[in-house]
């Protein structure tokens, strides 16, 4: 059946939360400081402009989540988002999941923004409830990167420890983009790889371990396999996560944990990376498919908690504040099936779930705006890029003129 | 003697005088009245698993045909055994199952199915219900009216009450594991981690090493009617060696018969999906078509529930009376019912005995039947673990809060209905 696979996949992958649990000891290297984090990789290609528009940050408000939870005044987790930011820009209540969407999954729901085309996407290994997908065109950060001298580690994922498999949409397979103008990824999981990095080139390793450190580190570089050289870091991911590990420690279980773990990465790289595009890609509310309804309003309680602290922390800082544009957006609905203890505990494609909504705030956003009428999530990203001065040819969806002053 | 004493003589489908029995040849009911009877008492029982009061009543009535199903397997081994003087002469009640339980009051109640409700009227001389007294009016009124179904509740519970006994605290297990491992899991208390998984093991565990042995007690109780032979671990034990590859089979059929009943839970979740104009059904509406869709799912569970039941009944037969006559249990391990059948049955020990073997020859023999029970073990687990799976993977699918554990209607109460807080279940 249409999205049971989907639903299945993400609550699979949900359930694999993997804790660092082993500390490594590393030398401190010097962080390279800079405005604009210096050491970077050179621009994809030289001779493009500087990007001079709007920072873009994306909060992927998953995954899943119901309108009644979230934007419904009455019965509403996440009150500073409902109460005191929708009012401050754009918002579309009656966003959906169009019909020409075959699934209401995370992995889909999540492309779907970044690309703005509906398409049928299946695991690249063939794995039962894998997601490892190929977008067939562009993101909004090849868009970005292709068009303007944006370093890659200034258009960023940020990305939980439960999904892995999205730390792998960062470009697409289309033949004008693809790799050199991919995105770069901050998670647990890209730490881990650093950390393992360190541990193996400082010698700390020795014998069986050193063997069994080199194999998982091999693995876990082979996961992203389209990349040949650098497995997708650069001097200032480096350098990010070498100013992590002073701070936090190696051991994992000092950070931030869940979702709030992202809201800190985020918050971090503002400051240590300044992303000029940034995707937060938010998950735990997804746990209400094992069955406790307090897990998904807990976990929606927490996104709202860290979106006020990132709106917050672009107005704390002079080249964000006035200067970034805000989309909040969900992957994907949830079911309302009043035959189930938990009437949302998945999302298989039901008519609820592919029931979301949008809000857009930011320069060039209309305050105080509410478009109740339908659009659709293909939407996003024609209206992103048009908000950004990205243009995205490949987008099937258009930009949303309700959002655009 | 425990026996089940009542039967209601209207649902039978004749009235028997057991002074009459030697004259009078039993009569068969027509197939025509057997299978409205049969259909009627179906009914009855599924509708009683709807509720979970009147769920307990269909263990007490399973209880009751399994201690049927039993003595018609004895009676048909019994009828292969040597009659006591040689001969091979069958006296009338071992060529008519009606004759030979009417012949004694004790199993005179196992002429037919046993009743949902109505209770027994007393034939003349007959003393099975106890001695003859003038009871009030109003109370052997009530006793007519309602006296089958009494006897169910009661025997349900006691049923309910020893499988509870050693299955409730594992499903506990499991409840704290799916709620600990997905509590840490969210939480991301990696340093508990372990909990959920451990637990959960430990109950999976537990859960199917009761496994091994439930089936066979609760036959046990069912067939001698006395709830603590329930906990005669050693004649259990002794039986479930002896049923051999065919208690292998009985936790097939548990295994095979829980998956359909599965999707049957899962399916309710999907109803929007294959017809979405329910979505909009007000919740009255809604409740109305969750209870048709319960009714028929019942039916299937109540099928499931009895088949499995009696198919135990008659692996506790036959395994029972393979113990007695091959020693391996004696007579005075028998429950006083068994022992009264057995002996008029002709069920003995065998006189003849395996001759000796040479040691070259026993211990390979005693060393091949170690090895084979080992693997009939192993293999009836992992059978058992693929009917555990099934909750698991339930749970997941349309997780019931509480009952989606605690409660498996193939092995505890079999309840075959589920309406969600949200719709006043």
């Amino acid at each position: 059946m249409r999205g049971v696979a989907g639903g299945l996949g993400s609550a699979v992958a949900a359930s694999l939360g993997a804790g660092l649990g082993v500390g490594y000891s590393g030398i401190i290297f010097p962080a390279e400081q800079g405005r604009s984090g210096a050491g970077n990789a050179p621009a994809a290609s030289s001779g493009k402009p500087d990007y001079r528009g709007p920072n873009v940050i994306i909060i992927r408000f998953g995954g899943g989540v119901r309108r009644r939870e979230t934007i419904d005044p009455a019965h509403t987790f996440s009150p500073w988002f409902r109460h005191e930011f929708i009012p401050q820009g754009t918002f579309f209540p009656r966003m959906e999941i169009g019909p020409a969407a075959e699934n209401t999954g995370h992995g889909q729901g999540t492309l779907n923004i970044l690309t703005g085309i509906y398409d049928r996407y299946a695991d690249v290994d063939k794995r039962l409830l894998g997601e490892r997908f190929e977008a067939r065109v562009p993101t909004l950060f090849e868009y970005l990167r292709k068009n303007f001298a944006v370093p890659e580690h200034q258009a960023l994922i940020v990305n939980g420890e439960d999904r892995i498999d999205e730390e792998f949409y960062t470009f697409s397979n289309h033949h004008l983009f693809g790799a050199q103008f991919r995105s770069n990824v901050l998670s647990l999981f890209r730490f881990k790889m650093y950390l393992l990095r360190r541990k193996i080139a400082e010698g700390k390793l020795d014998g069986k371990e050193l063997a069994q450190g080199n194999t998982e580190l091999a693995r876990m570089e082979s996961l992203d396999y389209r990349v040949e050289q650098s497995g997708g870091r650069s001097n200032a991911t480096e350098a990010f996560w070498e100013k992590w590990r002073g701070y936090y420690g190696e051991s994992g279980l000092v950070n931030p944990r869940g979702d709030q773990l992202l809201t800190e990465l985020a918050i971090r790289a503002m400051s240590d990376l300044r992303p000029r595009m940034m995707m937060i890609n938010y998950n735990d509310c997804d746990y209400v498919h094992w069955g406790y309804m307090d897990h998904y309003t807990r976990a929606i309680a927490i996104m709202d908690d860290g979106l006020r602290r990132l709106v917050e922390a672009t107005e704390a800082d002079e080249e964000y504040r006035g200067n970034t544009i805000f989309c909040v957006v969900p992957d994907c609905g949830r079911d309302t099936n009043r035959l189930r203890a938990v009437p949302c505990q998945h999302h298989f494609n039901s008519r609820s779930s592919r029931e979301i909504f949008a809000h857009f705030f930011g320069p060039g956003v209309p305050r105080g705006g509410v478009v109740d009428r339908t659009v659709e999530q293909l939407n996003v990203a024609a209206t992103l890029g048009a908000l950004a001065g990205v243009p995205t040819p490949h987008a099937e969806g258009s930009a949303l003129e309700e959002a655009i002053a | 003697m425990n026996t089940n004493p009542e039967s209601t003589t209207a649902e039978a489908h004749v009235e028997l005088d057991p002074a009459q029995l030697d004259q009078t040849d039993v009569a068969k009911p027509g197939k025509l009245r057997r299978t409205v009877f049969f259909v009627l008492k179906s009914f009855i029982g599924v509708v009683l698993t709807q509720a979970p009061l009147l769920s307990v009543a269909v263990i007490g009535w399973t209880y009751r045909a399994m201690q049927r199903s039993a003595l018609k397997q004895w009676w048909r081994l019994g009828g292969q055994s040597e009659t006591p003087d040689g001969t091979d002469n069958k006296t009338s009640s071992q060529t008519d199952f009606a004759r030979f339980v009417l012949d004694d009051p004790a199993t005179a109640t196992h002429a037919n199915w046993p009743a949902w409700v109505l209770g027994r009227r007393a034939a003349p001389g007959d003393t099975s219900s106890g001695p003859v007294r003038e009871a009030p009016r109003i109370r052997r009124t009530l006793k007519r009216a309602l006296g089958s179904f009494g006897l169910n509740l009661r025997i349900g519970a006691q049923g309910l009450a020893n499988t509870w006994v050693v299955t409730l605290p594992i499903c506990a297990i499991w409840l704290f594991s799916w709620n600990a491992g997905w509590a840490h899991s969210f939480h991301k208390d990696y340093e508990q981690s372990s909990l959920g998984t451990s637990t959960g093991l430990l109950g999976v565990a537990l859960f199917i090493a009761v496994m091994l042995y439930l089936p066979m007690a609760q036959a046990r109780h069912a067939v001698t009617g006395e709830w603590r032979a329930f906990y005669e671990f050693k004649v259990v034990r002794a039986l479930v060696r002896r049923a051999g590859y065919r208690a292998l089979l009985l936790s097939a059929f548990y295994a095979l018969a829980s998956f359909p009943l599965m999707i049957g839970w899962l399916v309710p979740g999907f109803f929007e999906q294959m017809n979405p104009a329910l979505a909009e059904l007000n919740d009255a509406e809604l409740i109305g078509v969750a209870k048709k869709y319960y009714f028929w799912f019942g039916a299937a569970g109540f099928a499931a529930f009895v088949g499995l039941r009696l198919a135990a009944a008659r692996l506790y037969a036959r395994a029972m009376a393979a113990c007695v006559r091959e020693a391996i249990l004696t007579r005075h391990q028998l429950r006083p019912y068994e022992r009264a059948v057995f002996d008029r049955l002709g069920i003995v020990a065998s006189a003849r005995l395996a001759a000796p073997r040479s040691k070259f020859i026993a211990v390979p023999v005693r060393l091949g039947g170690v090895v084979a029970r080992v693997g009939l073990t192993v293999a009836t687990a992992l059978i058992w673990f693929a009917f555990v799976a099934q909750i698991y993977v339930g749970g997941f699918m349309n997780y019931r809060p509480f009952v989606g554990f605690m409660n498996q209607p193939l092995v505890q109460l079999p309840l075959f209905t589920y309406l969600p807080p949200g719709l006043g279940g």
